[in-house]
């Protein structure tokens, strides 16, 4: 093997100039391709393609203009919100914000959609007009908009201090810039306004920041250090100028790489720097030492080349099992470094060659002599490996049961997605977070999406029903839907807040809605998508991954992909008591979500309001007061029958549908009721029959208010009076059971398929997919394939490095004793995590890969040596001291500066690079203990020479005993 | 001779004063004569198709009939009801004097007052507000100054009265010297950015000027309504009646 790679230096040294010819070409292409290197910090573009969680978050994306938000807070102190000034600046501020280019759509104060109820009337409008000109104005403002959850805790902090301007991106614009003009702008005009920024597209902002601030503070400190040590280990210019071109040439190509896969720089790219500046430089160094101690460039570089491509070799197979892992970040971090290492080998021995071949030729190579401190080291070393073989069963047990006290700890290691906690503390999305959690909604979205006809009632009501579940989750907030919107236009307009259970009367009141570009938020152009919005107000990992699997399991028991709706006067007997049974269970349960909504922290349960739902659908026109009844057929009458009728025919109509109440729907009654019209010549017939129809009609929706009112009241008669003291409870809760008196109520098919003769009570049928997306999702997402990507990569790092060695060394076992000697360490560091409560994250996922391949390195110097020392003829203790002292300083040295690549990055600006730090440089620093005691250790009990190093020796013995021979002839 | 001296010196002085231009007209009375072509008839009926056109191309079409009463005095009256498609068919505006506005939707067979603060809002959703279709005069909400003189058209600068509500502060248009419609429009809002522009077609009608064709787009969201006149008629002496709420809740026969 040497002889070939003397063959292929011999090759380097003739072909110089082409060489540098070549290297200098792919260096100029390299920094052409540099131009089109993007930064992308938005990790929602983190998750694979083809990843069910990812396909359908970007999908939303895209149908919904951006589902990110950047959320401005503003603090008014103890002024409030509610002065004129304070609303005149957010009124400035809106407009000037939304007057930047990218942006979608800004909400604040000044204009959230605002439906009221005027004179006669409703009106959907901004919720302000004029931004309020006295101190009283504002004030009955303040009473208006904390008194409506729709806007407290969403635009508007509860005590009035606060205020929220929330904005999103228009997709197909880079929402890092357009967060960057926002801040900008808001930085401008807020003067002495205190605001704090969040949101997820904060985020991502800082991240873009922090890292551009890592990269110009770290990069200069390690390149400060790696030429101080260099310079301190080398003593050599030529050798540290050679090592300087290394890096910085193998960074360069890696980088072209890395533009032409088109990865983009993200959070961790300061990692892959500063380690590509501490591990480049190793090959080199291992070489120019060589070739420093014999003064032979061909010899040295030669002898050197095996452990260093092996080295190499496993180090690239470290990295590279990251191209397995699914997390895109991670993906390209792995084969990035993997080029990069790569390239620094091959550059290694083409650059130090060519130096050595110089030097040589100008006569000015010289052989190193070791200093004082390297000699102390190696003396420690020397009798380091001395005393690990006299005590090396009791060492090796104490080992055992150090790794076993702390790789119980390994069972406790948790996961962290949360970008959040990676920012400084006092960076604005902490900041913010831990306000907008407090006083606002929270910052993540939790979103339910529907796929259907958002127009269909069914569709309408189940989106509803499903705002309810969500609203039962304290840790959920800020609900808005489309359906949250008409229902509220129903109410009032019409006097209940339920949605309409025909197209027509959705359409119509989604007409007034239409040109509000609040609604492109929730729902798609088409109409064909709709969104449940909702934020969840605490950040954690856990409770994320807990509202995911409660949503799912919600979703998976409850909801089916056909809706039908019923006409109940079809069924009969056990059928109509069985449907009549689903519609009351129904009805319960969204009347406890919502009464655990309004009543914190109490929890209800459907049974709570069971039986009263059960008496009430079976309630009769005597059980309600029909007087409102009356009224209001009265009053359609006075105002809005087609012509002006007298009063006397109008107490007849009424009398006449009070005396056959029970028959209205009858044609003989319709027809009575038209004939009393036709006959005083009022109106012509078919004006009538319109008069009568909608008298009627208006009458059956008082009756049905009548019986929900009464219905609801008796349900909620023992409950807490903070329920009935509670408006939306009151409002909702009415709605829920004006509903559940519906004609023509809906189902989930699953829901009523066992009901005795549905087939012939299904009136219509629509079809409707339901999934649930958003932060919770992503993040949860993002935990597994941690979990996925450190197993996945870990193994397979395990797997290729003891493979590549057992090759190499043409043996298995030490093969394995080197992977066991990097494996002892890494259990105890992962145990260590678990104890010190340090998560499993995007930075500590990338420890155990990462040190297998540059750990081994280190078993590999060490193995070859002993081996050589072995053949000399040295015993096994002589081999062991030898050894230690001649690999342990070069071990030393080589790990010393991927340590020192590690401490720098504690310096970073974010905890998941110093994480990452302190747990490689943990890792590193035990495995480099490991390789100098444990490895010692086991070679004394399992012994690493074999049969093939014996055949060698003995074959080489028999070559120095036929030439004695022969000079004896 | 000296006779023919004197005539000569006074044709020659006539011819001079015939050959030199007429003096420009003041921008509000150019506002006026836009406003009385406007409002020439004393009502019509007719309809309309709205197509709204998103910035993706994808398109929405409505179709109304609309009854309009004009005065020169006053702000006119008009009633709109749609009659495509089916889900809206039959719902109506009615917009008298004093911003009084009514919605009729009939699904729930109601008249609901609309407040003039809507009058900003979007109509429909369409890149119309509801003030855009108002029927106010020009001249009683803006004061107007010829800016220039491109051709055959006054463009006009118009700057929104103190007492005015109208929603634009300032909007430039292009009026025909002819006939004084106007074929084009730029709408500015309060920042004195642009906001919306509209082109108009005008074709006479029985004697007429109609715009046949308004495309009206809003630069801030690359989002343009397209109102076609499919069939008008003029001075129908159309009844009080019409311009009710009862008379908003019948049922439209479209044609």
């Amino acid at each position: 093997m040497e002889n070939r790679f003397a063959r292929l230096i011999e090759s380097i040294i003739r072909l110089r100039w082409l060489l540098v010819a070549i290297m200098a070409v792919l260096t100029a292409v390299s920094f052409f391709l540099m131009k089109d290197l993007k930064i992308n910090n938005d990790y929602e573009t983190w998750l694979p393609v083809n990843d069910r969680v990812g396909d359908l978050l970007r999908q939303i994306d895209r149908e919904f203009s951006s589902n990110t938000l950047l959320l401005v807070v503003f603090d008014f102190k103890a002024d409030g919100v509610f002065t004129p000034d304070a609303l005149r600046f957010m009124d400035r501020v809106t407009k000037e914000v939304q007057g930047i280019e990218g942006l979608f759509q800004v909400t604040s104060i000044t204009n959230v959609l605002d439906i009221r109820k005027i004179e006669d009337g409703i009106e959907v409008a901004n919720l302000i007009r004029e931004v309020p000109g006295s101190m009283m104005e504002s004030m009955a403002l303040r009473d208006y908009v904390l008194s409506d959850e729709m806007y407290r805790g969403t635009i508007v902090s509860d005590d009035g201090r606060y205020a929220l301007v929330a904005t999103t991106v228009d997709s197909g614009f880079d929402e890092i810039q357009v967060a960057g003009k926002i801040i900008g702008r808001i930085d401008e005009l807020s003067g002495e306004i205190p605001y704090y920024i969040g949101g997820d597209m904060s985020i991502a902002y800082y991240m873009d920041h922090f890292m551009k601030r890592d990269l110009t503070v770290l990069v200069p400190i390690i390149f400060v250090l790696i030429v101080a040590l260099l310079s301190y280990g080398l003593r050599s210019v030529p050798g540290v100028v050679t090592c300087l071109t290394v890096i910085g040439l193998s960074i360069v190509w890696m980088v072209g790489v890395k533009s032409v896969l088109g990865f983009p720089f993200n959070i961790i790219s300061p990692a892959v720097l500063v380690l590509m500046m501490a591990l480049a430089s190793d090959y080199a160094v291992h070489i120019y030492n060589r070739y420093q101690q014999s003064g032979n460039i061909r010899a040295s570089s030669a002898q050197i080349a095996t452990p260093v491509i092996m080295s190499a070799l496993t180090t690239i197979a470290g990295l590279g099992t990251f191209g397995v892992t699914k997390i895109i970040v991670l993906r390209n971090f792995g084969i990035e470094l993997a080029f990069g290492i790569a390239f620094a080998c091959i550059l290694a021995f083409v650059l130090v060659t060519l130096c050595g071949y110089f030097e040589g030729a100008s006569g000015r190579a010289k052989a190193q002599r070791e200093t004082a401190l390297e000699h102390r080291i190696d003396a420690i070393m020397h009798r380091l490996g001395g005393w690990v073989h006299d005590h090396a069963p009791a060492y090796l047990l104490v080992v055992v049961v150090f790794l076993a006290v702390f790789a119980f700890g390994i069972t406790k290691i948790n996961t962290s997605v949360d970008f959040v906690e990676w920012m400084p503390k006092d960076s604005q999305p902490r900041r913010s977070s831990v306000l907008l959690e407090d006083k606002f909604n929270g910052m993540y979205r939790v979103s339910v999406f529907f796929q259907g006809d958002m127009e269909d009632p069914g569709t309408m009501a189940a989106m509803s029903s499903l705002g309810n579940y969500l609203r039962s989750d304290h840790r959920l907030d800020g609900h808005m839907s489309i359906s949250d919107l008409i229902a509220e236009e129903n109410w009032l307009m019409n006097g209940v807040y339920a949605v309409p259970e025909t197209r027509e009367g959705i359409a119509n009141l989604w007409f007034m809605l239409e040109g509000q570009d609040i609604l492109k938020t929730f729902v798609s152009d088409d109409r064909k998508q709709g969104l449940i919005n909702t934020l969840m107000n605490e950040h954690e990992t856990g409770v994320m991954k807990q509202i995911s699997a409660q949503i799912e399991h919600y979703l998976d028991a409850n909801v089916s992909d056909e809706l039908v709706s019923v006409d109940p006067l079809k069924l009969h007997g056990p059928g109509r008591e069985a449907l009549e049974e689903v519609m009351v269970r129904k009805a319960a349960a969204e009347l406890s979500w919502l009464a655990t909504r309004y009543d914190e922290p109490r929890t209800y349960t459907a049974g709570d309001f069971g039986k009263a739902l059960r008496d009430g659908l079976s309630a009769r026109a005597g059980d309600v007061s029909m007087e409102p009844v009356w009224q209001e057929a009265t009053k359609y009458l006075e105002n809005e029958a087609l012509e002006e009728l007298p009063p006397g025919l109008i107490a007849s109509l009424v009398d006449g549908l009070r005396k056959d109440w029970g028959t209205r729907f009858a044609d003989e009654t319709r027809d009575r009721l038209v004939g009393t019209i036709t006959s005083g010549r009022s109106m012509d017939a078919e004006d009538a029959q319109a008069t009568v129809d909608g008298m009627i009609t208006r009458a059956e929706h008082a009756f049905r208010l009548q019986r929900a009112s009464h219905v609801s009241a008796s349900a909620t008669a023992g409950l807490d009076p903070v329920l009935a003291g509670s408006e939306d409870f009151v409002k909702r809760s009415h709605g829920v059971v004006f509903s559940m008196l519906s004609p023509r109520p809906v189902f989930f098919a699953h829901e009523v398929k066992d009901v005795d003769g549905i087939e012939g009570a299904v009136a219509g049928t629509s079809r409707v997919q339901i999934d649930q997306s958003g932060a919770h999702e992503m993040f949860g997402r993002f935990d597994k394939l941690l979990y996925e990507s450190q197993i996945q990569s870990f193994v397979l790092a395990a797997a290729i490095v003891l493979t590549l060695i057992s090759l190499s060394e043409r043996s298995f076992r030490r093969g394995l004793l080197a992977l066991i000697t990097i494996m002892i360490p890494l259990g105890i560091v992962m145990g260590f995590m678990g104890w010190a409560g340090i998560p499993l994250d995007f930075g500590t996922v990338l420890c155990g890969s990462l040190i297998i391949g540059l750990g081994v390195d280190a078993a590999i110097h060490f193995m070859a040596y002993y081996r050589r020392l072995y053949e000399s003829g040295l015993g096994i203790r002589e081999c062991l001291e030898g050894t230690t002292s001649h690999v342990g300083r070069a071990v030393i040295t080589a790990n010393g500066t991927t340590l020192l690549g590690f401490l720098v990055l504690i310096f970073s600006q974010t905890t998941e690079l110093r994480n990452f730090a302190i747990i490689n440089a943990m890792a590193i620093t035990m495995v480099t203990g490991s390789v100098l005691s444990v490895l010692p250790a086991m070679a004394t009990l399992v012994h690493l020479e074999d049969r093939a190093w014996k055949i060698e020796l003995d074959v080489a013995e028999h070559h120095i005993v036929e030439e004695i021979a022969r000079r004896d002839e | 001779m000296r006779t023919v001296l004197s005539v000569c010196a006074v044709v020659a002085l006539l011819c001079l004063v015939m050959a030199s231009p007429a003096p420009a007209m003041d921008g509000n009375e150019i506002l006026k004569k836009v406003d009385e072509v406007q409002s020439a008839s004393k009502d019509s009926v007719g309809n309309v198709t709205m197509t709204l056109v998103d910035k993706g191309g994808q398109t929405k079409e409505r179709t109304m009939k609309v009854w309009r009463r004009h005065y020169k005095d006053r702000d006119d009256w008009s009633v709109l009801k749609f009659t495509a498609p089916a889900d809206i068919r039959n719902l109506g505006f009615l917009s008298l004097a004093d911003d009084k506005m009514y919605l009729y939707l009939p699904a729930f067979d109601r008249v609901r007052r609309i407040a003039s603060h809507a009058r900003k809002e979007s109509f429909a959703g369409s890149d119309l507000s509801n003030d855009d279709l108002s029927t106010g005069k020009y001249s009683s909400h803006y004061d107007a100054r010829t800016s220039k003189e491109e051709g055959g058209v006054y463009v006009l600068d118009l700057k929104r009265k103190p007492s005015s509500e109208r929603i634009y502060p300032r909007v430039i248009a292009w009026v025909n010297k002819k006939d004084f419609t106007v074929s084009r429009m730029e709408l500015y809002d309060d920042g004195n950015k642009l906001w919306k522009s509209s082109e108009i077609k005008n074709e006479q009608v029985q004697g007429y000027w109609t715009p046949m064709e308004i495309r009206m787009t809003d630069v801030t969201k690359s989002h343009t309504t397209i109102m076609k006149i499919t069939k008008i008629e003029y001075d129908k002496n159309l009844e009080d009646s019409i311009f009710t709420e009862r008379y908003l809740k019948r049922s439209v026969k479209g044609d």
